[in-house]
């Protein structure tokens, strides 16, 4: 996947009507996990189109000034959620814990309901976290999907190295709860 | 030199972005592949319900890009063809009307000039000498008739305002035509047809 954002990104340096190839190639790929993401942190249809075009304004006006200081996948990601936080900023609205973190823990009463099987289990957990700590559970989807490792998760977050384990530390600890109740299927 | 260790957290993330195949214990194990699994069906589930993209954001995109002159306009709306064929066009069509005019205003200054009473013309078979003159009809008669009665064959058409005149002769010229050409100041062009035009010339009616 890596090498079709660097030919999309390359044909959109080149300019001219290599770039707007490029941008609609990039917009195939980026724009559906764009606004996927936007709306998993609570933001309305509209709100989230809104982001993923100035996403993608940002992407090609910066493209230029981008060195492969990481990798582009993580650079258009952290693209994506600057301008959602700018946005949340702007709005200032409540947006939870989005560039920290709640030490409360969440609490277990809440999985009374295990389900069949352990993966409805596990599913049922995850969906409960997600509802109370949706910038960590879609965090945590991300590195799943994009198969980030924690380098890339601190470059996407803008932390050190040492802050993005503690990050990790407090997403598993936030949803050991959930997931305890699932320990019965093992 | 200190060996760099991997928490345990962070096996776990590896476990989860399927980057691992390191032994664990078996519970945390298995709860971490069927984590995996579950968000790997939810966000494919979530991906499948948005579609596909949007065709009218993307439009919306690119039409912000053009007035923000992140795209040049005038190359956006152009298909592969239109983009590498016109241009070729446009120089070929500015070349055609270079050479068009050119051979119009190189002609002209050649083939005519108003008010003139003598021949003008190029020296070579294509181009022919022209008169101006107050009645291109009787002019084109009364040379037709002396050059005829020099020996020469002569033919008239007219075509608009114009009378042309073609006269065949025989090479070397014979004294007769020689002395019709000096009398009507023809340039000797040394071929075996002569081809001339008369005209009106409003100057003179």
């Amino acid at each position: 996947m890596s090498n079709d954002e660097e030919l999309c990104l390359n044909k959109i340096r080149k300019g001219g009507i290599d770039r707007e190839e490029g941008i609609s190639e990039l917009f195939e790929l980026y724009s559906l996990p764009f606004k996927r993401y936007f709306i998993k942190h609570r933001l309305s249809a509209a709100d989230a189109d809104d982001l993923v075009q100035e996403s993608f304004i940002n992407i090609v006006r910066y493209c230029s000034t981008f060195r492969n200081e990481c990798e582009i996948r993580i650079w258009l990601w952290k693209i994506a959620r600057n301008c959602m936080l700018t946005f949340f900023r702007k709005q200032k609205a409540p947006h939870e814990e989005i560039d920290g973190y709640s030490e409360t823990i969440p609490d277990p009463k809440t999985c009374v309901d295990p389900g069949p099987t352990l993966e409805d289990c596990v599913k049922r957990a995850f969906l409960r976290f997600s509802e109370q700590d949706h910038e960590r559970a879609e965090m945590l989807t991300l590195a799943t999907i994009q198969g980030w490792t924690t380098k890339e998760l601190a470059e996407l977050l803008g932390r050190s190295l040492g802050a993005t384990r503690e990050y990790i530390s407090q997403c598993r600890k936030h949803f050991k709860p959930f997931l305890d109740v699932c320990r019965d299927y093992i | 030199m200190y060996a760099v260790t991997i928490s345990d957290d962070e096996k776990w993330l590896e476990k989860l972005s399927g980057r691992s195949d390191d032994t664990a214990p078996e519970e945390e194990d298995v709860q971490a592949k069927t984590l995996r699994s579950v968000m790997k069906q939810q966000y494919q589930s979530e991906m499948d319900a948005m579609g596909k993209p949007d065709a009218t954001q993307l439009e919306r995109l690119l039409e912000r890009c053009r007035n923000e002159r992140l795209l040049e306009p005038e190359q956006q709306t152009r298909k592969w063809w239109q983009a590498y064929w016109l241009p070729e066009l446009a120089s070929v069509a500015a070349i055609c009307l270079l050479v068009i005019v050119g051979v119009n205003v190189i002609g002209e200054q050649k083939g005519t000039v108003p008010n003139e009473t003598v021949y003008r013309g190029g020296s070579d078979f294509a181009i022919a000498l022209e008169k101006r003159v107050a009645y291109p009809a009787k002019s084109a008669a009364k040379l037709q008739s002396e050059f005829e009665a020099a020996g020469a064959s002569v033919m008239i058409y007219q075509v608009d305002d114009v009378w042309r005149v073609t006269i065949d002769l025989d090479l070397p010229y014979s004294d007769a035509i020689q002395k019709l050409l000096n009398q009507y100041e023809i340039p000797a062009i040394e071929d075996k047809q002569l081809r001339l035009e008369y005209k009106k010339d409003v100057g003179q009616s």
